[in-house]
């Protein structure tokens, strides 16, 4: 009984144990929060080489002024503009009624879109919403999609619906301007639709530990395509020939030979685009994707994307970066921050964090307005026009 | 003690019926089903500075066989608790954390000492553990997540005897350390390698994972069961589980977590 009771006092002593094993929560002082700030950011924080911030060096003019009888606001001030030196729109920190931000990434630059004028010129009145695809014709038979914030999603249907309703289309028009990125898959559900075959796409690293070159091994990241057309009529070949004797397969083959010219089912090659197939992919159109300095983060990742497809060309403003992908931290006193903690490269070594740049540069402003048109999407429906020329 | 425990089970709603006299310590196989409140320390640097506590529930399925030589063990258990971190003064929406934790566990334990006891008996041996364990923290973006899974063996070892000599009260210490653990505890949710790979597949996570050591993983578990049988095919177990997981990996980012559990199971006998 004895023993009973020593075990039992043993268990009501393990479950308290769990606080006395865990250090008690880090003092609430502005120094302390400071430290965690300080040494988390640098610790996570991916992009100090490649914007060439020196995080120490502002530990040394900022740590001086932090003190345990500072208030919240000097705190939160403090902190900002240490992270406003890092100029990414992925470093944010978050207390009760405010949110810190460098918006310098777009701010100092050409708008590039005036939404109203869009929706009124070119929009329209009876435009489609498919999910989140805004959806038009535009003259001279060319598509037009504006989607607004990879936020916001679309259904495989959606998608599907939007690229079969410009089956006959001269060209594609995706207009990502003042799109500030959301959601990564969403970035790949579109551009999948737009690739023939896996392609790669460039390289991610993420850091792994505290030191400035602590990087994961580089990733490679792929798009695959929705459909893979040779893919299937590679595995359709290969079923075919699986079940048939030799003699068999040479007359096969013989008779393959004449029915080269003919179509084959849609769901073996694209040939051409043709509304039959449900599932939509476009590869033998000319694509326009519209940028400006707004299209960040997940934009810019699906920017960087289809400008590795052959059929694309980007038009429009420098996009705004985001190469980063942030992660969010908690500080003692409940503030949270978040930071980018990942670097992303295209195939030719260009770090993404900078932005992707237009094949064509080509700018609108109020100017053009006055003349009844957004100059950007007058010089992609003149790229589509001129492509379709030519073939 | 014993009228002790016996006020505890018949506030359970059972009634005591007469009982069989039988063996509890012999020979047998039993299946227990039962649910437990919970008590969850966390520490996770990855995600905050913060200690985060709170209670919870656990569901859990044993099946033991019993034998004069040996005892074989399995266990299936889920938890779910909800927990909050004191901030004083407190400067943020008071939100909660959340944890689910998933544990299999498969024993066998050889009986060492003095074979002969019915009584008094201990055995040692091993089990084969897999946990999934995560925590949803009040965070704006991504990294509100940490997971961590875990496959293990583990020593361990078992000690059965009567409570005051009678034969329908048992009382089992259980304890179980794993010695090589498969562990993957990514740096960050929500952000590659997984975010470019459009399905992500067993393979992709297998490959992640780290063959550690005591040093890298440290995760002891106690377990204390109060048997009482009511019937020959059935008992009532009391039991109070503890553990502790600690990992220093990702480096700089290490989690201490402790989870203790008060439950009522329901065993029969098969």
């Amino acid at each position: 009984m004895r023993s009973i009771i020593i075990l039992l006092l043993g268990g009501l002593l393990l479950s308290n144990c769990g606080r006395w094993l865990t250090e008690k929560n880090p003092e609430n002082t502005p120094t302390v929060n400071y430290e965690y700030f300080y040494k988390l950011v640098k610790e996570n924080y991916s992009f100090f080489a490649k914007k060439e911030v020196k995080w120490d060096s502002l530990d040394q003019v900022y740590r001086p002024l932090v003190h345990d009888k500072m208030g919240n606001d000097s705190l939160y001030t403090i902190m900002s503009e240490m992270l406003f030196s890092l100029k990414d729109g992925h470093v944010n920190l978050y207390v009760n009624n405010d949110r810190s931000r460098n918006a310098d990434w777009y701010l100092d630059y050409p708008a590039n879109f005036n939404r109203g004028f869009v929706n009124r010129h070119y929009w329209g009145k009876d435009y489609q919403s498919s999910g989140a695809l805004l959806n038009t014709w535009l003259p001279d038979s060319i598509g037009y999609v504006y989607y607004g914030s990879f936020r916001s999603s679309f259904s495989k249907s959606n998608l599907d619906y939007v690229l079969n309703r410009f089956a006959n289309a001269k060209g594609l028009i995706i207009d990502v301007r003042e799109n500030g990125g959301g959601s990564m898959r969403n970035a790949f559900r579109l551009a999948e639709r737009f690739v023939a075959e896996r392609t790669f796409m460039g390289t991610s690293q993420y850091k792994i530990g505290p030191g400035p070159n602590d990087f994961s091994t580089p990733d490679s990241i792929f798009v695959k395509p929705l459909v893979d057309y040779a893919a299937r009529a590679e595995a359709a070949e290969k079923k075919k020939k699986k079940g048939k004797e030799p003699e068999e397969e040479e007359k096969e083959d013989e008779e393959e030979g004449e029915k080269e010219e003919e179509e084959k089912a849609p769901t073996t090659k694209p040939g051409k685009w043709m509304t039959a197939d449900s599932t939509g992919m476009m590869l033998d159109k000319p694509v326009v994707v519209l940028i400006n300095r707004h299209s960040y983060s997940a934009t810019n990742f699906f920017s960087a994307f289809m400008s590795n497809i052959p059929n694309v060309t980007l038009i429009g403003d420098r996009s705004g970066g985001g190469g980063g992908v942030p992660v969010s931290f908690e500080l003692p006193n409940g503030w949270k921050f978040r930071i980018s903690v990942t670097r992303t490269y295209l195939p030719n070594g260009y770090n993404i964090e900078e932005g992707i740049e237009p094949d064509i540069y080509q700018s609108t402003g109020p100017e053009e307005e006055l003349k009844g048109v957004d100059a950007i999407i007058e010089r992609a429906k003149t790229f589509i026009l001129e492509q379709d020329q030519a073939n | 003690m014993k009228a002790w425990l016996t006020i505890v089970f018949s506030l359970l709603l059972l009634p005591a019926w007469a009982q069989e006299q039988f063996d509890l310590m012999g020979r047998s196989e039993h299946l227990t089903i039962g649910v437990g409140i919970t008590l969850n320390t966390v520490r996770d640097q990855a995600h905050s500075a913060f200690t985060y506590n709170g209670k919870g529930t656990r569901f859990f399925v044993t099946y033991e066989r019993i034998r004069p030589d040996w005892i074989s063990r399995m266990s299936l258990s889920f938890d779910n608790a909800k927990l909050k971190a004191k901030i004083k003064p407190r400067r943020d929406i008071n939100r909660s954390a959340s944890l689910s934790d998933f544990q299999f566990s498969v024993g066998y334990y050889a009986r060492v000492g003095d074979q002969a006891a019915m009584d008094n008996q201990q055995y040692v041996g091993g089990s084969f553990n897999v946990q999934i364990n995560s925590r949803n923290y009040p965070l704006p973006t991504n990294n509100r997540t940490g997971v961590m899974l875990q496959s293990s063996f583990a020593v361990g070892a078992v000690d059965r005897r009567t409570i005051d000599d009678a034969d329908d009260w048992a009382f089992t210490t259980r304890f179980d350390l794993p010695v090589v653990t498969a562990l993957y505890r990514p740096t960050y949710i929500g952000i590659p390698p997984f975010l470019h790979i459009a399905k992500v597949e067993a393979k992709d996570v297998i490959s992640n994972f780290d063959v550690v050591s005591l040093g890298r993983f440290f995760k002891p578990t106690f377990g204390f069961d109060a048997d009482f049988q009511r019937k020959a095919w059935r008992t009532d177990r009391l039991s109070y589980d503890w553990n502790l997981f600690y990992t220093p990996l990702p480096e700089t980012k290490p989690i201490l977590s402790t989870s203790g559990t008060l439950s009522y199971g329901f065993r029969v006998r098969l």
